[in-house]
């Protein structure tokens, strides 16, 4: 934590929009708005977002690459598309690519995208470390994913148990990069998850208390946490495999007396939250997109926000439920069985709210809304077949085979990936100013409802014939022909699905070209993020928006009246902002974060190949915290500056008034918003907002 | 909402009806495939442990099964009722724009209901209740699954998992501090109606010992013995299949359990405690038995021809020769004692069938009555067993090949192997 | 500013702030981003060194019997003296924000070079000790113990030294007039990191220097 403070974005009236230019620390600072440069060294949320969102669609087809051929070697017995080496890398990676370099980014992309908006804030509270955060998440996937043309992928499972990949057992650099990889990229998560923390904490709309976030808002926010304390968990694990791998250390010798069971356990800690940490997302984006075209409010708010709480703290007391077979004692299997039985519960209920969102709704079945009914129904699957290995006794039959798989697909794609998409087609308009081609989108999620289930269905019935995980290869007379053929011929059926997905995408930009844009509403939606321009401008907001209640935009556009018959009282365009607004003081884009980033591969490399590399990336890494570090976040340059400073002693005097708000270090924007929207609250009454008020 | 019907009446009488449904459901689902055999099925138990297992499963399976019914039942349900009619005025208008949201009445919102405090406690309540009961019922079979029936001194087998075979070692007294009196590879053999305790352990990286008709599964993990049971209700061979992750040739080591009649059974332990007795210059099989003990026994032991002098051995593999003791070494090193090899009917971590005929098909004791060897897999395997099966020879993993070896030489030695009955 | 009723941005002088109470919940902590950030990263640092010191109990635990252990090497009078060298240093680290928040230039720069200069003697101890125990036999791929014992202290001591390198950094920036009671919260800040390495080491110290067994 060296980085230097990040003071807040200043909205100053009458300004025009300022971009600092001129020169400061070691090189002059990047410029431009458009360009491979303005994304490269962007700091906005936005941008960042989208470059998460991309980066995971690209990983996807990798992953996607890899679980083809994983199918293809086993859609008949004795294939060999695939030697036995090969198969266990393409495995392994297959489970590496799509756990942190799909899922995870992708809910990042989401994070990073739509929680700012989402709790009327301008940006993250750290932007540079934001950017440092995508760019070293993406230099993890890239060098993980260089270990195929060097030698060999990672062969030992994703979960690497030690000590199969340990040196002796794994003597290919794979596991190495498996190690420093993962590395990587948790590094990334962490900062991330620091950062969007202190972004909720700190830096919500006037009004936006926490119990008046949407619930997408509070799930990432739970992720966050998980991630927090769960990365240094998986950070020491794999420290330890290095450290063993590398300088001969003695952790998972069991010459030396080390226990493997010591990996296990470290490794499951970090991930059961794990798991939660892929759901929670689409969960929250459920939560979204459902109301919205059920024409309801979420049912039960407080259950979906405790619910999803419960779980963030209960996904920390059933990790050893992987390990029913590995040995631990009958004691703990039953406390684990147990505890894992009930964290069924609170799933349940985010089960049953979202039907009951629906109950009584006014359905519109958008393909986003598909993606998300669907989400709920897959999951379910995925949740019931979960009880029956909480029951550890069926567990001992069910673990390591197709029965797991089957389960955790259901859980990981048909809810998790599942939801994303979801997210994708509801929030496209908002983040690129079109809608996704509603035709083809519905198409693609009925092949790919059918092709998941072809593929992943009948791998229940695979696991309860005994077909055993990681095999590359099975006997003729073993009885999994034809289903294993089923699900070879559904993993295709899924990649037509998700090939159509991108095919939408080229077409959907096409045709938007000289189309009318979709406004700032296309859904009639609830939350903040709608009531700004499509696509969002880079100041994201022309003004604070005072938050009275839940889903305050929609209740600026509708009215309850007493007889519970809602009346529309503005359109959307009325009450959105039209993202006109000038002088607006952003945080400036920055080399340094990526600088900070391209050493980290370096020196994993060097750890690898030579310490030499290592060195030099190590200069990389101190060279960019140099510049990083003398590099204010805004251009002193620049003519916001003037203004803020002087802002600044006021600020100060301001928090000291009313003594609940942001303290020190310039942080004039909150106790602005305070005194502004009193003026605002008392201007306004008998005007829509105060008619509003509870 | 979720079962309430099944969790008031948990009783054993609801719970074999819910069964005999889902076993038919089962059935029905697996109809296609009904022609093929499963040998390693889970569902079809054939022994306590697995009948214990799936005692408890199916009930939770059948609890799953409704409230999946019951939730996706719901949800067509709802899409069907509450789906958004178009108005058809404005369908004519905007037919450029089939899904606009101008198509349904923009100005109709249904109540807008917040939620329902007493539903959702309900519906957080039922669920729990539901999984109390159905966790009382799992730690009853715990508790039945961890029982050891077995004397003290009844038989016990030690078993090993090395990279990519299986290794079982019997103590017929029960007293695993010695050495064991049996060793063998890949084929369990047992008697029936007999609960065998087990000690699993492994030599090299983590195995997961598996005979699904059985009992479910264990992990092998190097540095521990972990306990477990196996019984089977009836004689006869069951299949297993390592479960954990183990490296290149994980698929490719599995084993039998082979369940025989107690009297069988007693006749099986005195033909295995028999030493084999080294060849004179003349009996038949002479010259294999040199071909061995200049190839092969660096590794393979064969009782009373190539007893080693454990301390003349690379590191790990005098453990080998008499205990279950961890190996120094954890690369793989000891081989599959070969003392009674030719009794055995599947070689290679069960890959190959020994015999021409299906292994299931022969009778296990009458090795003489076996008909012909499958010599070609037999052949192979002794001259490049890494191109048969997947190893890492060179890092002293798996079983390196044999180039050098003529077919005459091939011959004799497999000559030699059927005659180690 | 605000609201959305009204088309043309509201313009308000920022001194208007404070003058009326807040009329909605609190949206921030009333910390600065900064600040919590720190907060955040150590609470996530505790989970490092709480799965770093399990690591070490287990493989302890482990040691095969008759290999060089914990009562073969450790010196206790001297590693409580260079652990009462480092918690000295919290003593001056709190002294130099003390000095700082009152102006005081000169005696803060005084306390935050002792600080750094306690510090780095516990460092030195460590190498020392370091150096001994492999003198003793005790190497890093020794056997399980040693390899437990050198990733523990050795995050712990990498921890030191990043915090040296912090506080050198602020006396370098106070030394250039760029530190004052304004800007305080960096030192508060390196504080707070300085403290919770201390406290982590007091936690090491009990439990695996005071309770070798």
């Amino acid at each position: 934590m060296t980085t230097t403070s990040e003071p807040p974005l200043q909205l100053t009236a009458g300004e025009q929009l300022v971009r600092p230019s001129t020169s400061l620390g070691v090189f002059s600072r990047p410029t431009g708005e458009t360009g491979w440069k303005s994304w490269l060294f962007t700091v906005d949320h936005k941008r960042i977002g989208i470059m998460y969102g991309a980066a995971a669609l690209l990983f996807l087809v990798i992953g996607g690459i890899e679980a083809l051929l994983l199918r293809l070697q086993l859609a008949v017995p004795g294939g060999n598309v695939l030697s036995e080496d090969a198969y266990n890398q393409v495995f392994t990676m297959h489970g590496v690519t799509m756990v942190f370099l799909v899922i995870m980014p992708m809910a990042a992309a989401f994070a990073n995208y739509l929680l700012p908006l989402q709790i009327g804030a301008r940006d993250v509270a750290f932007p540079r470390l934001n950017a440092f955060s995508l760019w070293c998440f993406l230099a993890g996937g890239i060098f993980l994913n260089t270990s195929w043309f060097l030698g060999g992928a990672p062969d030992g499972g994703w979960f690497g148990y030690a000590p199969n990949s340990g040196l002796v057992y794994s003597p290919s650099h794979g596991m190495d990069f498996y190690a420093l990889g993962l590395q990587i990229a948790g590094i990334a998560s962490l900062v991330s998850a620091i950062n969007l923390i202190t972004t909720v904490l700190n830096m919500r709309a006037p009004g936006m208390s926490l119990f008046r976030m949407p619930v997408l808002s509070w799930m990432l926010l739970v992720v966050q946490f998980l991630l927090l304390f769960a990365i240094p968990v998986i950070t020491v694990a794999l420290f330890l495999l290095s450290f063993d791998r590398l300088f001969g250390a003695n952790f998972f010798n069991v010459e030396a007396g080390a226990d493997p069971l010591l990996w296990q356990h470290l490794f499951w800690i970090f991930g059961h939250p794990e798991v939660y940490i892929l759901i929670l997302p689409a969960f929250g984006i459920m939560s979204e997109v459902i109301p919205v075209f059920s024409r309801k409010p979420i049912f039960g708010y407080p259950f979906m926000v405790f619910s999803g709480i419960a779980i963030g703290f209960m996904g920390w007391g059933v990790w050893a439920h992987h390990m029913f077979t590995s040995g631990i004692g009958p004691v703990s299997v039953a406390v684990f069985s147990l505890s894992t039985m009930f964290i069924a519960v609170p799933t349940g209920v985010k089960i049953l709210n979202w039907l009951a969102t629906m109950w009584g709704g006014r359905l519109r079945f958008n393909t986003a809304m598909l993606y998300s009914v669907g989400a709920v129904a897959m999951f379910t699957i995925g949740g019931l077949s979960g009880v029956t290995h909480a029951i550890s006794p069926a567990d001992t039959q069910q673990t390591d085979t197709y029965y797991i798989v089957a389960h955790f697909h259901y859980v990981i794609f048909g809810g998790s990936l599942m939801g994303m998409l979801s997210g994708f087609y509801f929030w496209w308009p908002k983040a690129f100013g079109y809608k996704l081609n509603e035709k083809l989108g519905k198409i693609g999620f009925w092949i790919l409802l059918i092709g998941f289930n072809l593929t992943f269905g009948p791998m229940h019935i695979l696991g309860l014939q005994g077909m055993s995980r990681r095999i590359h290869s099975y006997a003729a007379d073993s009885g999994f022909n034809l289903w294993n053929m089923v699900a070879s011929i559904g993993a295709f059926v899924i990649a037509a699905g998700v090939l159509l997905f991108f095919w939408n995408i080229g077409v959907s930009r096409r045709r938007a070209r000289g189309s009318p844009p979709v406004g700032p509403d296309p859904w009639d939606a609830r939350g903040l993020e709608w009531m700004t321009a499509s696509p969002v401008p880079t100041h994201n907001f022309d003004r604070d928006i005072t938050v009275t209640r839940q889903d305050e935009f929609w209740h600026r556009k509708w009215r309850i009246g007493t007889d519970g018959k809602v009346t529309r009282i503005a359109r959307a365009e009325d009450v959105a902002h039209d993202g006109s607004a000038t002088g607006v003081h952003l945080p400036s884009p920055s080399y340094w974060p990526v600088v900070v980033a391209l050493g980290l591969p370096l020196v994993a490399y060097g750890l690898i190949y030579n310490l030499w590399i290592t060195g030099i990336g190590a200069l990389v890494i101190l060279g960019g915290l140099y510049g990083w570090v003398f590099e204010p976040p805004d251009d002193p340059e620049d003519h916001g500056h003037d203004d803020h400073h002087e802002a600044d002693p006021s600020g100060e005097a301001g928090n000291g008034a009313n003594g609940g708000g942001a303290s020190g270090n310039g942080e004039g924007e909150p106790a602005d918003g305070d005194g502004a929207r009193q003026l605002a609250a008392a201007g306004t009454s008998g005007g829509p907002v105060a008619e509003a008020q509870p | 909402m979720m079962g309430e019907q099944a969790g008031g009446r948990f009783g054993p009488n609801l719970w074999r009806r819910l069964r005999l449904a889902l076993v038919a459901l089962a059935v029905a689902l697996a109809l296609t495939a009904c022609a093929d055999e499963h040998p390693l099925d889970t569902l079809t138990e054939a022994g306590p442990d697995a009948q214990e297992i799936n005692d408890l499963f199916f009930p939770v399976l059948g609890v799953a099964i409704i409230v999946f019914f019951l939730v996706q039942g719901a949800i067509i349900y709802l899409a069907v009722r509450y789906r958004a009619r178009r108005r058809a005025a404005a369908a004519a208008v905007h037919s450029d724009d089939p899904d606009g949201d101008d198509l349904y009445g923009d100005d109709e919102y249904p109540e807008q209901v917040h939620g329902n405090l007493r539903l959702e406690l309900a519906w957080t309540i039922i669920p729990t209740i539901l999984l109390a009961v159905i966790s009382v019922f799992t730690l009853i079979s715990l508790v039945d699954l961890n029982e050891v029936s077995a004397a003290e001194d009844d038989l016990r087998v030690t078993v090993v998992g090395q990279q990519w075979w299986w290794e079982f070692q019997y103590h017929l007294d029960g007293d695993t501090s010695t050495p064991p009196d049996i060793v063998t590879a890949n084929e369990l053999v047992m008697p029936v109606r007999q609960q065998v305790p087990l000690g699993i352990t492994s030599r090299d990286v983590i195995h997961s010992f598996w005979i699904p008709r059985l009992n479910g599964k264990k992990d092998a993990v190097p540095g521990r013995t972990h306990p477990w049971v196996i019984e089977a209700d009836e004689p006869g061979r069951y299949m297993g299949q390592c479960t954990e992750f183990c490296g290149l040739s994980h698929a490719y080591m599995r084993m039998y359990a082979v369940v025989l009649e107690p009297a069988e059974w007693d006749e099986w332990v005195q033909g295995q405690l028999v030493d084999a007795a080294p060849l004179e210059p003349g009996e038949p099989g002479y010259e294999g038995q040199e071909v061995f003990l200049a190839n092969c026994a660096n590794c393979h032991v064969v009782n009373g021809v190539s007893d080693v002098n454990l301390d003349d051995l690379p590191d790990g593999m005098g453990d080998y020769a008499g205990a279950n003791a961890i190996t120094s070494a954890l690369v793989s090193g000891a081989a599959p004692n070969l003392t009674h090899v030719a009794s055995r009917t599947t070689f290679a971590g069960s890959i190959f069938d020994l015999y021409e005929d299906r292994a299931e098909r022969i009778p296990y004791l009458e090795v003489a009555e076996r008909g012909d060897l499958n010599r070609g897999d037999l052949e192979a395997w002794i001259r490049n067993a890494p191109g048969q099966k997947a190893n890492d020879a060179d890092g002293a993993r798996g079983m390196t090949a044999f180039p050098g070896l003529t077919d005459g030489e091939i011959d004799a030695l497999v000559e030699y192997l059927m005659t180690l009955r | 500013m605000t609201d959305v009723a009204d088309p043309t941005p509201a313009v308000t002088t920022p001194t208007d702030a404070g003058h009326a109470p807040p009329a909605h919940p609190p949206t921030t902590t009333g910390l600065t981003h900064n600040k919590v950030a720190m907060w955040l990263f150590l609470g996530s640092e505790c989970l490092l060194f709480g799965a770093l010191i399990a690591v070490y109990m287990f493989a302890k635990s482990r040691l095969p019997a008759g290999e060089i252990g914990p009562n073969d090497v450790f010196d206790i009078p001297f590693t409580s003296v260079s652990s009462f060298v480092l918690l000295m240093s919290s003593l001056t680290m709190v002294l130099a924000l003390s000095a700082l928040n009152r102006g005081e230039e000169r005696n803060f720069r005084i306390w935050i070079v002792a600080t750094a200069l306690l510090g780095g003697t516990f460092i030195a101890g460590q190498v020392y000790e370091f150096t001994v125990f492999v003198d003793l036999g005790l190497g890093y791929t020794t056997n399980i113990f040693g390899s437990a014992f050198f990733t523990l202290t050795g995050f712990h001591g990498a921890h030191v030294t990043i915090g040296i390198v912090m506080l050198m950094s602020a006396l370098v920036a106070s030394l250039r007039g760029r530190l004052s009671p304004r800007n305080a919260e960096t030192v508060e800040l390196i504080g707070l990191y300085w403290h919770f390495v201390d406290i982590v080491w007091i936690l090491i110290f009990t439990i695996i220097y005071l309770f070798p067994q």
